[in-house]
């Protein structure tokens, strides 16, 4: 038996393939990026009887065409042969379209092993033979419930077995009746006579495609000597198909498919009880979460709930991660007080505060990830897509696109991780795009600020017009960015509503606790080179107070205050909290309040002196809309992958936020309000 | 089989066969990997508002209006769906 084994996991989504991957590897879990793309790679690993197994998460999908990034992956994957054995987990209560995927599999020549997931909810529905359905599929078949563990050890046995010994060639071969065989058969023989087709790729196989006309196949064999004419012969065999059976042979081959697999499940279920038209219980939830009345207080309920849960919960957390950081900072300073005040400064207000500013947002993540995990689990979120898609597509986006939008408003950062749920890279990259316009709760403390000292009696009405303005400037955004930038329908709504499930604790609080590690681990890297970086200009040139006006950054500030000056507040503190606001938004405040050398309490009366009403508000827009935070920068860069996408992000909301500032000053003192 | 028309024009509650998917390869894939076939018996949920909604092969499916008018189908022959009790209720193959 091979030492080192690596495997892939495959199936529809919703047939449980998380939960057979946390079976097999206890959860433990490495989180990558497929190389190129944005799309996230799952690994992990297990040992079994002398096999070391490396097991790959492949993306759910439903078929291994072409239409989604997700089908490219799994697909390329399967055929880049770097998985010995393929674990194609599926449904047992859905066989009919689950097996679809694996007759795909096998006419691709991969090495199958099935996982009949869910196997306990099957069983109270049918009588199901695994022995049955693995003889007439021609591949390891085993009955697994990965909720429970159930049948994880048998299917660890049958990898290994599999890896060990891999079966004969065409364990299935589906007879494609009388018009498509003969052209298949004869592209298949004159592909076997072509050189420099990897022998891995199943000349069967890359007939099907042919006569398919699927694009990437048609261009790998007209890429080899002697593949053009082929191909050519492959679309002139199409369209002779079109003619007799009028509809695209993919339509035919599909046909013949379900054929087989209707035949395989006639003779391997029988059903228990002869009942089969039924409300579930998921129906009739769904005749109120999804109804045209109730479906949108129902997730407005929902999401509210979810945001009370995420900041409420953490809230205690979080004020005691910062007392503790304030005690550290207390502690350090008192130790290193004699050793020199540098070093004080740089642990103090760069170290801790800089990357301690980011690190207590951490449990408002972690709740906030598991609440996603807990409604993603349980199905709601596909209904949540399905409420929203009518006013979402009229910004030209995807009804799941609005998932990503509401979390904005608790932090950017986890938000913009959640577009990963987005099959398009169009629907990810516009809202990815938009989202840093969505006001997090670290800009909260700067309208508490200015709105308590100008507007005492509206501060509501004040904090609220902000939010609903970052929610306007984001729809127009969305709707600008959808023309011109990335221009093309929105995708195809086509979704499945799974039954609901009771998501399982375990399952949930792994995917939080990942999801928390992944933020501490890589945009902690940048904050911190971040606070750094701007704790160092703060005190350069050598001899300046900390974030005086003749610290470099003071230096800079008071260069770029008069850029900002038609916005209404043109001197160089303002210009120096904003830069500082880069790190975390809510440093504004704080170095608002260094700046002026005044405590909270005296801010407020400064800040009259220096603000009009107007100006005020402006500043308030400043901080709403212009450039992303530091951990929001990172996380774009490291989702989309490009430096230009994240330099234009920021650009863009600079840009936006100046001009917006602009205009509500200058068309309010037209107006005679300044 | 009788006029073809798209899973828009039908009314709730309707048991259809599908005729043709009028729809690029990638999309047509798609929906014949869900099980919307040729020859499949569907099932109209909902398709009033928002994306329209199906029941067929065991599964509840939500495709987009733009989506639903590209697939045409024909009332479903009477015996498939004789005793379909109620609007929500799911044809099982």
């Amino acid at each position: 038996m091979p030492e080192n084994v690596t495997i892939a996991l495959a199936g529809n989504p919703n047939a449980g393939k998380t939960s057979i991957f946390n079976g097999l590897t206890g959860g433990r879990q490495h989180v990558g990026n497929w190389p190129g793309v944005t799309v996230e790679k799952k690994e992990g690993e297990y040992e079994y009887r002398g096999a070391r197994v490396r097991v790959v998460d492949l993306p759910g999908t439903y078929t291994l065409g072409a239409y989604s990034l997700d089908e490219v992956i799994a697909r390329d994957f399967i055929l880049s042969n770097e998985a010995e054995v393929i674990v194609n987990v599926v449904d047992a209560s859905n066989l009919g379209r689950n097996l679809y995927l694996t007759t795909q599999l096998l006419e691709m020549g991969a090495n199958v092993v099935v996982a009949l997931n869910m196997f306990d909810v099957a069983e109270k529905m049918f009588d199901l033979e695994s022995g049955v359905l693995s003889r007439l599929l021609g591949v390891p078949v085993i009955a697994t419930v990965g909720t429970t563990a159930r049948g994880i050890d048998e299917l660890k046995a049958a990898v290994n077995a599999a890896a060990a010994e891999r079966p004969a060639d065409w364990p299935i071969r589906i007879n494609y009746g009388h018009e498509l065989e003969p052209h298949i058969e004869k592209l298949t023989s004159r592909l076997s006579n072509l050189d420099g087709l990897p022998p891995s790729l199943e000349r069967r196989w890359l007939a099907l495609k042919l006569l398919e006309g699927d694009e990437r196949v048609t261009a790998l064999v007209r890429g080899i000597a002697g593949g053009e004419a082929v191909a050519d012969d492959a679309a002139r065999a199409a369209s002779h198909l079109q003619n007799v059976i009028g509809d695209d042979a993919v339509v035919a081959v599909a046909d013949y498919r379900y054929g087989f697999i209707a035949g395989l499940l006639r003779d391997a279920v029988r059903p228990r009880a002869p009942s089969p038209l039924r409300v579930t219980v998921s129906d009739r939830i769904d005749k109120i979460v999804t109804s045209r009345r109730l479906g949108l207080p129902i997730f407005l309920v929902t999401a509210y709930a979810a945001f009370e849960l995420t900041f409420k919960l953490a809230a205690p957390v979080v004020a005691g991660l910062e007392w503790s950081l304030g005690r550290l900072g207390a502690n350090v300073a008192a130790w290193t007080a004699s050793a020199s005040p540098l070093l004080t400064s740089f642990v103090v207000d760069g170290v801790l505060g800089g990357v301690g500013s980011v690190l207590v947002f951490l449990p408002n993540i972690f709740l906030l990830f598991l609440v996603i995990a807990v409604l993603e689990d349980s199905g709601y979120m596909a209904r949540v897509a399905f409420v929203m898609d009518e006013f979402m597509h009229k910004l030209n986006l995807h009804g799941r696109s609005f998932i990503p939008l509401i979390l904005g408003f608790g932090c950017n950062v986890p938000a913009i991780m959640a577009t990963r749920t987005l099959e398009t890279r169009r629907e990810r990259m516009i809202t990815i795009m938009v989202i840093p316009l969505m006001s997090c709760s670290a800009r909260l403390p700067i309208y508490v600020l200015f709105a308590g000292a100008f507007f005492a009696g509206r501060r509501g009405l004040v904090v609220w017009s902000l939010y609903l303005l970052g929610i306007v400037l984001a729809v127009i955004a969305a709707k600008l960015f959808g023309k011109i930038l990335f221009p093309g329908e929105s995708a195809h709504f086509v979704m499945e509503l799974p039954p609901y499930r009771a998501p399982t604790l375990r399952g949930a609080l792994l995917h939080a606790w990942e999801r928390s590690r992944e933020f501490v681990k890589r945009a902690g890297g940048i904050i911190f080179a971040a606070s750094i970086l701007i704790w160092g200009l703060a005190n350069l040139p050598p001899g300046v107070a900390y974030a005086s006006r003749d610290s470099i950054l003071g230096t800079a500030g008071a260069a770029f205050a008069p850029v900002l000056h038609p916005a209404g507040f043109g001197e160089w503190e303002p210009a120096v909290a904003l830069a500082a606001g880069v790190v975390a938004k809510e440093a504004v405040v704080s170095t608002l309040g260094v700046l002026y050398g005044a405590g909270e309490e005296g801010l407020t009366a400064v800040l009259r002196t220096t603000f009009t009403p107007l100006s005020a508000y402006a500043f308030m827009v400043m901080s709403l809309t212009y450039i992303p935070c530091v951990a929001t920068i990172a996380v774009i860069r490291r989702e989309t992958g490009s430096w230009r996408w994240t330099l234009f992000a920021a650009g863009y909301t600079i840009i936006l936020g100046w001009l917006t500032a602009t205009l509500i000053y200058q068309g309010g003192r037209l107006i005679g309000l300044g | 089989m009788g006029n073809l028309k798209s899973l828009l024009e039908f009314e709730i509650g309707a048991t259809v066969r599908v005729a043709k998917i009028n729809a690029g390869l990638g999309l047509k894939q798609r929906l014949l990997a869900l099980g919307l076939v040729p020859g499949a018996d569907i099932h109209v949920v909902e398709n009033r508002y928002g994306p329209v909604r199906l029941c067929f092969n065991n599964s509840r499916i939500a495709v987009g209006r733009g989506v639903a008018a590209k697939i045409l189908a024909a009332e479903a022959p009477e015996d498939v769906c004789g005793e379909c009790p109620a609007e929500e209720t799911c044809p099982d193959r």
